[in-house]
C-alpha cells in the first residue's frame, strides 16, 4: 500500500512539474521570478522526495514488517466511499433531504443490520434535523431537487 | 500591566454579551463531544463546523470555533483515561498514568484532576498570551518578507521533524499543501496557474473543503478501516455523588508545582511554530518524571503523570494562539484551520490585527478565560453525562459526520466542484493516514502557501535575486541559523541511528 501511494504521489508530482514547466513562465519580461518559479521549486522537491520514498518503500515492500498484522476492513471502507459518492451524485438531482435520507438509510442497512425500525427513524430524523439547521437556521440554500 | 487590564476589560465587554456567551457554551460543549471521538481532534471539529458560522459576526464565530478548539482538549482526555484511547495526539501522554488510575478504581479523581489541570494550564496560558501577544506583535511589525518566509519554513520544518522516523513523509505532506496552494491566479503576475481553463479554479482551491476532507472524511475512513465501527462499546457508569469520585488533598498537594511547571513547558511548546500541544504534553511528562523522587511510579497511576501533560496540552493550545494572532502564522493543524477561518471572514491576521481589530483580538482572549471557567464546571459536573456519549456505537456517528461534512462543504459556496474536492481530499487523507503522512502539515502549508510564495518572491525581488537577503538582517540570520541547526541536528541523529543499527 505504502509503495503504491508513494508511486501515485511521484506520478502526480511529475505531472505537476511538467505541466507547470510547459504552461508557466519561469521569469517575467523584466527578469523577475515569474508565475512558474515557485511551482518549479515545489515540483522538483516533490519529485526528489517522492522518488526517495518510492524506492525506500519498494525495498521494504516484501519484508515482514510491511504487512499489517491487525484486522482491517477494506470492504467496509470502500462501501463507505461508494455511499458518499452516491450521496454527492444524487445531491442535486434528488435534493438535499432525499439524498441524505437515502445515504443514511443505505449506510445503516449495511452497517447496522437487523434494526430496521431504528434505522428508518434515524434515517428520517437526522436528515431533517440537518436540513432545518442549514436551510432554516443558517439559510444556506441547499438543493431542493425533486421537492422543488 | 494597566494596558493589559484595560485591554482585557475591552475583551470581556465583547465576550460577555449574552449572544456571545451562548455561542461560547455551544463551542465548548461541542468541542468536548468532538474530543471524545477517537481520531477527531480540534482540527477536524473546527473544520467540520466552520460552515455553521455562516452569518455570524467574526468575533462570535471565532469565539465559537475557539471554544471547540480548547473544549476538544478537555474531551480528548476523558477517553484517554477511561478506555486508553486518546481522542487526539495531544492527549496520548495522558493515557500513561490516567488509564492505570482508572483501572485501579480512581477514574473519578483522574477525571476531576484532569479538568482542574486543564483549567490551570489553560488559564496560565491565557495570562501569558496577554503578556506576550502585544509584545510579539510589536516586535513583528518590523519584520520584512524574508523574516516571514523563514518563520513559515521554520514552522513547517518543526512540524515535520516532530514526525520522527516519518520525516520525509512530513516534508512531502507540506509540499503537497504548497502545490495545492499554487492553483489559481498568481498574486504577483496575475497569470492563471493549474486552472485547466476552469473558471471555478481561478480563485484557487479553497482550503475549507480540503481541510474538512483531510481531517474529517479521511479520519472517518481510517476509523472504519481499523474497525472502530464494529467495536462493542464498554458501558461506563460514573457518578459525582460517589465519595471516591473526588481527588484527595494529597493529590492536590503533590501536584501543586506540577501545575505550574507543566503549564510553562506547554506554553513554550505551543508558542514555537509547528511544535504544539502533542510535543508539549510529552515534554512535560518526561520532565515531571525526571524531576520526581519516585520516577518508578510513573506509568502505574501517578497523579503527577496525568497532571503534567494535561496542564501542558491546554497551555500549549493557548500558546499556539500567540503566533497566530501576532504573526498570522499558525503552528498546528487546528490553528491553521482557525487562520483560514479568519481569512474567510476578511480578517488579515498579523502584527497589525491587534491594533486594527482590538475588540476582536481581546474578545477572543477574554472568551478563552471564560471558556476555561465554563469547561472546568461542565467537565466536573457533567462528566457522567459525557461518559454516556461513549456508549453511542461509532457506526451511528458516521452518518452524522458525513452529512455535516458534505452539506457543510456544499453550503459554503453552493459548489459541486468544492464538494467533489472534499471527497477527493477525504480519500487522499485516508491514504495519508494509512501511510503515515501528515494531513496537518498539508493543511498548514495550504493555508500558508500564498504567504510563503509571496514573501519568498518579494525577498528575491528586493535583493535582485540574491539569497543573501536571508542572512543579512539580524532576525533573518537567527532564523536561518535555527533552520540550519534543526536540519543538521536531525541529519546527525539519523546518521547516529543508522550507524548504531548497522
Amino acid at each position: 500500500m505504502q509503495f503504491f501511494f508513494s508511486l501515485g504521489l511521484l506520478v502526480a508530482s511529475l505531472a505537476y512539474t511538467v505541466y507547470g514547466l510547459v504552461t508557466l513562465d519561469l521569469v517575467d519580461s523584466i527578469g523577475r521570478p515569474g508565475p512558474g518559479y515557485f511551482p518549479l521549486i515545489i515540483g522538483v522537491l516533490l519529485i526528489l522526495t517522492t522518488s526517495y520514498k518510492s524506492v525506500k518503500t519498494l525495498k521494504t515492500m516484501n519484508s515482514a514488517e510491511a504487512f499489517d498484522q491487525d484486522e482491517t476492513y477494506l470492504t467496509d471502507t470502500l462501501v463507505t466511499i461508494g455511499l458518499i459518492c452516491l450521496f454527492l451524485v444524487t445531491l442535486k438531482f434528488l435534493g438535499a433531504i432525499l439524498s441524505m435520507v437515502l445515504f443514511v438509510g443505505a449506510f445503516l442497512a449495511y452497517f447496522n443490520r437487523g434494526r430496521t425500525v431504528f434505522n428508518i427513524i434515524y434515517s428520517l430524523v437526522l436528515p431533517i434535523a440537518v436540513y432545518l439547521l442549514f436551510n432554516v437556521a443558517l439559510r444556506a440554500g441547499l438543493p431542493k431537487g425533486l421537492l422543488d | 500591566m494597566g494596558d493589559i487590564a484595560s485591554n482585557l476589560m475591552l475583551g470581556l465587554s465583547v465576550a460577555l454579551t449574552s449572544y456571545n456567551l451562548i455561542f461560547l457554551i455551544v463551542g465548548v460543549v461541542v468541542g468536548m463531544i468532538v474530543g471524545l471521538f477517537p481520531g477527531f481532534g480540534p482540527a477536524a471539529g473546527i473544520a467540520i463546523l466552520i460552515p455553521m458560522t455562516f452569518g455570524l459576526e467574526p468575533a462570535t464565530a471565532i469565539i465559537l470555533l475557539a471554544g471547540i478548539y480548547y473544549g476538544a482538549m478537555y474531551g480528548g482526555t476523558i477517553t484517554s483515561i477511561l478506555i486508553n484511547t486518546p481522542g487526539e495526539s495531544a492527549t496520548v501522554a495522558s493515557t500513561l498514568d490516567g488509564y492505570p488510575m482508572a483501572r485501579a478504581g480512581r477514574a473519578g479523581p483522574a477525571l476531576v484532576m484532569q479538568a482542574v489541570a486543564s483549567f490551570i494550564g489553560g488559564t496560565i496560558g491565557v495570562i501569558l498570551i496577554c503578556a506576550f501577544t502585544p509584545m510579539l506583535a510589536k516586535f513583528a511589525s518590523s519584520f520584512g518578507p524574508s523574516e516571514y518566509f523563514l518563520i513559515v519554513v521554520l514552522g513547517l520544518l518543526l512540524l515535520t521533524t516532530m514526525m520522527g522516523d516519518n520525516l520525509v513523509n512530513g516534508v512531502i505532506s507540506a509540499l503537497i499543501g504548497f502545490a495545492i496552494a499554487t492553483v489559481g491566479v498568481d498574486a504577483i503576475s496575475g497569470a492563471q496557474r493549474f486552472t485547466f481553463g476552469s473558471p471555478e479554479l481561478i480563485g484557487g482551491i479553497y482550503f475549507v473543503p480540503v481541510a474538512i476532507g483531510l481531517f474529517g472524511i479521511g479520519e472517518l475512513l481510517y476509523c472504519i478501516y481499523t474497525g472502530l465501527h464494529v467495536k462493542e462499546q464498554t458501558r461506563m457508569k460514573i457518578s459525582f455523588r460517589s465519595k471516591s469520585f473526588w481527588p484527595t488533598k494529597v493529590d492536590f498537594v503533590n501536584s501543586k508545582i506540577t501545575f505550574f511547571r507543566g503549564s510553562l513547558i506547554g506554553f513554550i511548546a505551543g508558542v514555537l511554530p509547528g511544535s504544539g500541544a502533542t510535543i508539549g504534553s510529552i515534554l512535560a511528562y518526561s520532565v515531571e518524571k525526571k524531576v520526581a523522587k519516585n520516577p518508578e511510579d510513573f506509568g502505574k497511576g501517578e497523579m503527577r503523570g496525568l497532571v503534567a501533560p494535561e496542564t501542558a496540552n491546554n497551555a500549549a493550545s493557548a500558546g499556539a494562539m500567540v503566533p497566530l494572532i501576532s504573526l498570522g502564522i499558525p503552528g498546528s493543524g487546528a490553528t491553521a484551520v482557525l487562520l483560514g477561518a479568519l481569512m474567510m471572514w476578511g480578517m488579515q491576521p498579523g502584527p497589525m490585527l491587534i491594533y486594527d481589530q482590538p475588540e476582536f483580538v481581546w474578545g477572543l482572549i477574554a472568551s478563552m478565560y471564560l471558556g476555561n471557567v465554563m469547561l472546568v464546571l461542565i467537565c466536573i459536573l457533567a462528566i457522567p453525562l459525557f461518559v454516556k456519549f461513549l456508549d453511542v456505537p461509532y457506526r451511528l456517528v458516521v452518518p452524522v459526520i458525513v452529512i455535516l461534512c458534505m452539506v457543510g462543504s456544499y453550503a459554503l459556496h453552493s459548489s459541486m466542484i468544492e464538494t467533489w474536492m472534499l471527497i477527493v481530499a477525504g480519500v487522499i487523507g485516508f491514504g495519508m493516514k494509512l501511510c503515515k503522512y501528515s494531513p496537518a502539515a498539508t493543511v498548514l502549508a495550504l493555508v500558508l502557501g500564498s504567504i510563503a510564495e509571496n514573501t519568498f518572491l518579494q525577498s528575491l525581488i528586493i535583493s535582485d535575486g540574491s539569497l543573501s537577503i536571508f542572512v543579512e538582517r539580524p532576525i533573518s540570520l537567527v532564523l536561518t541559523l535555527a533552520l540550519a541547526a534543526i536540519v543538521l541536528t536531525t541529519a546527525l541523529l539519523k546518521f547516529r541511528k543508522f550507524m548504531s543499527a548497522s
